[in-house]
């Protein structure tokens, strides 16, 4: 490909896989593409390396906020690649190295020679020293240190030499969409956005639910949320936000629940609406943000109940996180800041004052049963609105 | 779209014809930089010496006291920031119930180490007593709002002014500055700066149908330091290119607040009546005495008033929650009603309805309606 620039990427896990290896692959592929549609790209796999070259008309910055939110890259490197002869490889790493980040000419490093063609008649430890002289040609004041370099220059010897510096780093994980669909219920605050990421880490595509009461909760609240769905978007390779009108609901639940329940009964209802749109929307399990024993709807007795609302299995990544490393990973994922705007994602008119704690699953069941508020429900259903958000995180219209 | 009836005057008023007529005229009329030596320049700078000299007859006090400002919490600065600058940590003493321009000095003035005593204000009255307790010899500065933003009270600047000459003299003649928030004050009630016998007094022009982003100081104490520094403009208190239409269009606006003061204060009495009336089943947190009537303030329990104000603005109406506090319950609570000593699940749902000389009995009474029926449905 002419006018093009080379990038390797590293594959972490799913380089131990076996014989599906090729599929989670392919996935990666796609979903990689799929975030830089509209340029020209050539991907060519090869043993726990992807090489992926893409036009140069495509901006470096949309290149790597590509690559730093697909799951299952876990590096990525600007590459140079050229015939496999010493001292087209030492030209070619003077290239390489005019740029960042060796371009400052400080600190240490250290070169990394690998050859997958034996054939080649230079060993690794020569052409390290090889590369080594060229970096110090260029910049004198740099210096060697083969255990802590600040920086590595790589080389290897494949079909033909491909050079390249500290890789920068990827997500890690695997590839969306490789272990299936679920659904998020999305809240507004710092939690579910986290476990989103978590649970897309681990390859599962989801659509995310939110339930809007209105005017009990502002329309401001809503547009967070949306923030929220886009910024956890490209993670998810593109979201679908489902947004639940609630506020009958909610009214409901208050008239005909004890004050104490009222908050487990939001959580039911939620529930079983959050399984029956990822019913239809294909989708195989539930996803929350809950911590054990953050809130009182977050206790043992409490989680088990509502889970009982979902047929399908509820999955909650940060059960036994504690809240510091739940906001560490909101502010690295970049979405702290919006979580804690401060626009109430349930009123306090719906608050109790002391709130159910060890509810008796069977007795709620019960309960949420005699309130007959399926009608209400499936109403809310019908009427959800959904907003699509592609994998670049902007809202498509 | 649906029409808009606006309950928010308190917030800031819709701008005045005249002043927005001025404003223009100025803007297109007057080029030059009042600073510049050219004609321009000295034409712009006598219309806005001629501003200054309407405004201080407008108010009755020497041209030189008035200090044009962006705002009055600029005006605010000005004073609480000459403080900064004195070697000696001084002690403060303002209410709990500032507005926060001066409310979020507080954290300032504590980390440089000044003492700062805050007073109290059930409600939302602060006592003579209080204060004459809380001066010590230290004391340089007090500044006590004249009309309160949130519920309207009306402080008796004049006796607490005297709290403090008092004391003054008891201590030797040393001087404390009083400075007053006059923002919701002017143009609405009638007083005189000189019967107050304040030092210094921050005012808005976007309170009183002017435009936004210009106000004034009135300061007659000589120790008062500009809070940024540059070209010497307004005698070297408030640097930085005069805004000349903002500034005449000010003036404009308080001409026609001040010389309509007592019929317009008698017609949104009227109204402030009829809805107290309408909605006597609410319980109003706004005293009936000794409050501006420009400002009603309610309690419209058991809906939060972020809640109620959204489901007003539905139907068309613009009022403030009252509480500047969150509706979150976990959140601690540092609203003026709570120092205010309500009760918190009527400062919860607290909603301010604040007016202007343009509102209409029609409108006050379709307004009655709205906050009827929405209460009665949520009962």
């Amino acid at each position: 490909m002419k006018n093009s620039t080379l990038y390797l990427l590293r594959l972490g896990e799913i380089s131990l896989k076996g014989l599906n290896r090729d599929s989670f692959e392919k996935r990666l592929k796609q979903n990689i593409k799929q975030k830089l549609k509209g340029y020209r790209t050539q991907v060519n796999r090869q043993k726990g390396r992807i090489f992926f070259e893409i036009s140069n008309e495509c901006p470096k910055e949309t290149v790597e906020m590509a690559l730093g939110t697909t799951f299952g890259v876990v590096g990525y490197s600007r590459c140079l690649r050229c015939e496999k002869e010493i001292t087209v490889i030492r030209e070619t790493a003077k290239r390489l190295i005019a740029d960042e980040p060796f371009n400052k000419g400080v600190g240490t490093f250290k070169s990394i020679a690998k050859r997958a063609d034996k054939s080649f008649p230079m060993t690794s430890y020569e052409i390290d020293c090889s590369l080594g002289e060229v970096v110090h040609e260029m910049y004198p004041d740099m210096t060697v240190d083969v255990k802590h370099p600040k920086l590595t220059i790589h080389c290897e010897i494949r079909d033909q030499a491909y050079l390249y510096t500290t890789p920068k780093q990827g997500p890690g994980g695997l590839p969306v969409s490789t272990a299936g669909k679920g659904m998020l219920l999305l809240s507004g605050g710092i939690d579910s956005p986290v476990a989103a990421y978590r649970m897309a880490q681990r390859g599962l595509k989801m659509d995310c639910i939110y339930f809007h009461a209105y005017p009990y909760t502002s329309d401001q609240a809503l547009e967070k949320v949306k923030t929220l769905a886009s910024l956890i978007a490209p993670y998810l390779q593109g979201t679908r936000l489902h947004v639940v009108p609630f506020t009958e609901g909610q009214l409901w639940i208050k008239q005909h629940s004890r004050e104490d329940e009222t908050t487990l009964m939001f959580r039911a209802a939620m529930m079983h609406i959050a399984n029956t749109i990822s019913v239809s929307q294909e989708g195989s399990c539930i996803v929350t943000g809950e911590a054990l024993s953050q809130v009182a709807s977050q206790t043992l007795e409490s989680m088990a109940f509502t889970d009982s609302m979902s047929d399908q299995l509820v999955l909650r990544p940060l059960v036994g996180m504690d809240k510091q490393e739940i906001m560490n990973l909101a502010m690295k994922i970049g979405t702290y800041e919006t979580s804690i705007l401060p626009y109430e994602d349930c009123c306090v008119l719906f608050s109790p004052k002391h709130p159910l704690v060890h509810p008796v699953k069977l007795v709620e069941q019960e309960h949420y049963r005699s309130m007959a508020i399926e009608p209400l429900l499936e109403e809310a259903i019908k009427n959800t609105e959904i907003v699509d958000f592609g994998a670049n995180g902007v809202e498509r219209k | 779209m649906q029409e808009i009836r606006y309950f928010d005057s308190a917030a800031t008023t819709i701008m005045s014809r005249i002043a927005l007529d001025v404003y223009q005229q100025v803007a297109t009329t007057y080029i030059g930089n009042p600073s510049s030596l050219h004609a321009e320049g000295i034409r712009a700078k006598e219309k806005l010496e001629q501003a200054r000299d309407n405004l201080a007859g407008l108010l009755s006090v020497p041209k030189g006291n008035l200090t044009f400002t962006a705002g009055a919490s600029e005006a605010n600065a000005i004073v609480f920031n000459s403080l900064v600058w004195r070697l000696q940590k001084p002690h403060v003493i303002i209410s709990n119930i500032e507005h926060s321009s001066i409310k979020e000095y507080i954290r300032l003035m504590k980390q440089l180490g000044w003492k700062v005593t805050t007073l109290n204000a059930p409600g939302g009255f602060i006592k003579a007593e209080d204060l004459r307790k809380a001066l010590t010899k230290q004391t340089r500065l007090v500044s006590l709002m004249l009309v309160n933003n949130v519920v309207g009270t009306i402080q008796d600047i004049q006796a607490l002014v005297a709290e403090v000459r008092a004391y003054e003299q008891e201590q030797g003649g040393r001087k404390i500055h009083f400075h007053t928030d006059a923002t919701q004050a002017f143009g609405k009630i009638p007083f005189s700066l000189e019967t107050l016998g304040v030092d210094s007094a921050a005012f808005s022009a976007h309170k009183f149908h002017g435009p936004k982003g210009v106000g004034f100081l009135y300061n007659n104490d000589p120790a008062i330091e500009n809070l940024s520094r540059g070209g010497g403009q307004e005698a070297g208190l408030r640097p930085g290119t005069e805004n000349l239409p903002g500034i005449v269009s000010m003036v404009e606006a308080a001409k026609e607040a001040m010389v309509n003061v007592f019929d317009h204060e008698k017609h949104v009495m009227q109204i402030n009546t009829l809805l107290r009336q309408r909605l006597s089943f609410l319980p109003s947190i706004s005293p009936e005495r000794s409050c501006s009537p420009y400002i009603l303030n309610v309690a419209t329990r058991p809906l939060p008033s972020e809640v109620f104000t959204r489901m007003l603005y539905d139907k068309g109406f613009c009022v403030s929650s009252g509480s500047a506090c969150s509706n979150n319950a976990k959140q601690k609570r540092e609203g003026v009603l709570d120092s205010m000593q309500i009760t918190p699940s009527l400062a919860k749902s607290s909603i301010r309805i604040s007016f202007s000389a343009d509102t209409t009995t029609e409108e006050t009474e379709a307004l009655a309606e709205a906050i009827t029926t929405l209460i009665q449905e949520h009962a």
